[in-house]
């Protein structure tokens, strides 16, 4: 089994790959579920914002995938599970009523 | 549920490099998601998956999962996973194919399989193209489609790959496609669940071949049609075969009970002993 000969990225961080994160980020007080994109695996393919059911995503400037409309997101994770890249991911807070 | 980025970091081999290599938008991405949360769903443990693939863009999937995996030769990892089966019973094997591998060079096996009732659940990427070749047209390309083997309309009539293996025996047969990813989690759930030949059909799109093709162009457009065409199967029965022209249809079509392969061969040698 070959492995294009190279050694793997494999924990894509935040920090290494500038991942967009809503405002506020971890420590925000404020209860809301969080989209973050991590652009080192994202190949822009489009998925994620044709297919969000709330409008939350945009395709940014950069052709990257934007979390434009934060406050609309319901964590349906759909994005998630629909992302070909494992480049999205959303945390749920547990506690909003956005559901 | 879990986050699936997460998940995928358990079960990924740290080796290999990220992203994968799949074109962007490739409906394999979205099976392997499925795949790893169905398999973690289902509570097994690594050491007892067993991966068996063949070649094609579909048999590149066991590369990159931490399990124990086989890349073999293609259409023959059916034959593979027969030998691994019945040498180690107590592994979960798990066989991953293209639409070439499985019905072109494979097609005997995949019906003798199932004839067989061999304990192992066949998932198999239908994009209705031979993906890594190039675009050639495979036996679940549409009739009159130009591909890059059939520059004028392919001429031959595609094979139902579910209906196949549905009258060649297997236990269980269901179709998903990935945009229907909650549903394509829960099928391969069943499947792996099942005990003796299970096949989960799930259409992917191919965006660079198939998609170029038919003209359907962005992966966006390729998932759309899949979300306006899927018709569940039972909605399927009270259509007639016009309306049923290009639509692709979902659901367990099959899920019966019959003694395993395995099963038959341990009572013999009992009896024999
Ligand atoms: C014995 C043999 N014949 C032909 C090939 C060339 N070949 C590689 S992949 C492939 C078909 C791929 O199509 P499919 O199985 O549908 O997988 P996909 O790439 O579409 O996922 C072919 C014909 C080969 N590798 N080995
Ligand atoms: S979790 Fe649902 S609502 Fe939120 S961004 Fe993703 S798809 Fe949109
Ligand atoms: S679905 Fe994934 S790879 Fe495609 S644009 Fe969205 S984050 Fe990027
Ligand atoms: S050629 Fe087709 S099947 Fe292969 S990775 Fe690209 S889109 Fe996927
Ligand atoms: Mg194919």
């Amino acid at each position: 089994m070959d492995d294009h000969g190279s050694t793997g990225i494999l924990l894509w961080t935040r920090e290494a790959h500038g991942a967009t994160i809503l405002p506020g980020g971890s420590d925000r007080n404020c209860q809301m579920n969080r989209v973050e994109i991590f652009k080192g695996w994202c190949k822009k393919c489009g998925i994620c914002v044709a297919f969000c059911p709330r409008g939350v995503l945009t395709t940014g400037d950069d052709g990257f995938p934007k979390v434009s409309n934060p406050d609309a997101c319901t964590g349906c994770r759909w994005c998630e599970l629909r992302c070909p890249d494992f480049a999205i991911v959303v945390q749920k807070d547990e506690h909003t009523d956005n559901a | 549920m879990k986050q699936t980025p997460q998940l995928i970091h358990r079960y990924l081999r740290s080796s290999k490099r990220f992203p994968h290599v799949w074109c962007p938008g490739c409906g394999i991405g979205i099976l392997l998601g499925a795949l790893v949360r169905a398999i973690d769903e289902g509570g097994y443990s690594k050491d007892d998956i067993m991966l068996v693939s063949g070649i094609g863009c579909s048999g590149r999937l066991p590369v990159y999962l931490d399990f124990n995996t086989l890349h073999t030769t293609h259409g023959r990892a059916l034959t593979f996973a027969t030998g691994i089966k019945l040498a180690k019973p107590h592994l979960k094997v798990i066989v991953v194919m293209g639409d070439g591998d499985a019905s072109s060079i494979g097609g005997n096996h995949l019906i003798h399989s199932a004839r067989r009732n061999i304990d192992i659940t066949t998932i198999i990427v239908n994009n209705q193209i031979y993906g890594m070749t190039g675009g050639q047209a495979s036996p679940t390309t549409p009739f009159g489609l130009a591909t890059a083997s059939s520059p004028y309309g392919h001429l031959e009539h595609p094979f139902d790959i579910s209906k196949l293996v549905e009258a060649a025996g297997a236990v269980f047969v269901a179709r998903s496609t990935v945009y229907h990813t909650k549903a394509l989690d829960r099928v391969i759930g069943q499947a792996l669940k099942k005990k003796g030949f299970s096949v989960v059909e799930v259409m992917a799109p191919c965006v660079t071949h198939f998609g170029k093709m038919t003209g359907m162009g962005s992966p966006v457009d390729m998932m759309r049609w899949q979300k306006d065409n899927a018709v569940p199967f039972e909605k399927a029965r009270e259509m007639s075969a016009e309306e049923l022209q290009n639509k692709i249809v979902t659901g367990v079509l099959v899920d019966i009970g019959k003694p395993t392969f395995h099963e038959e061969h341990a009572r013999i040698w009992r009896e024999v002993k």
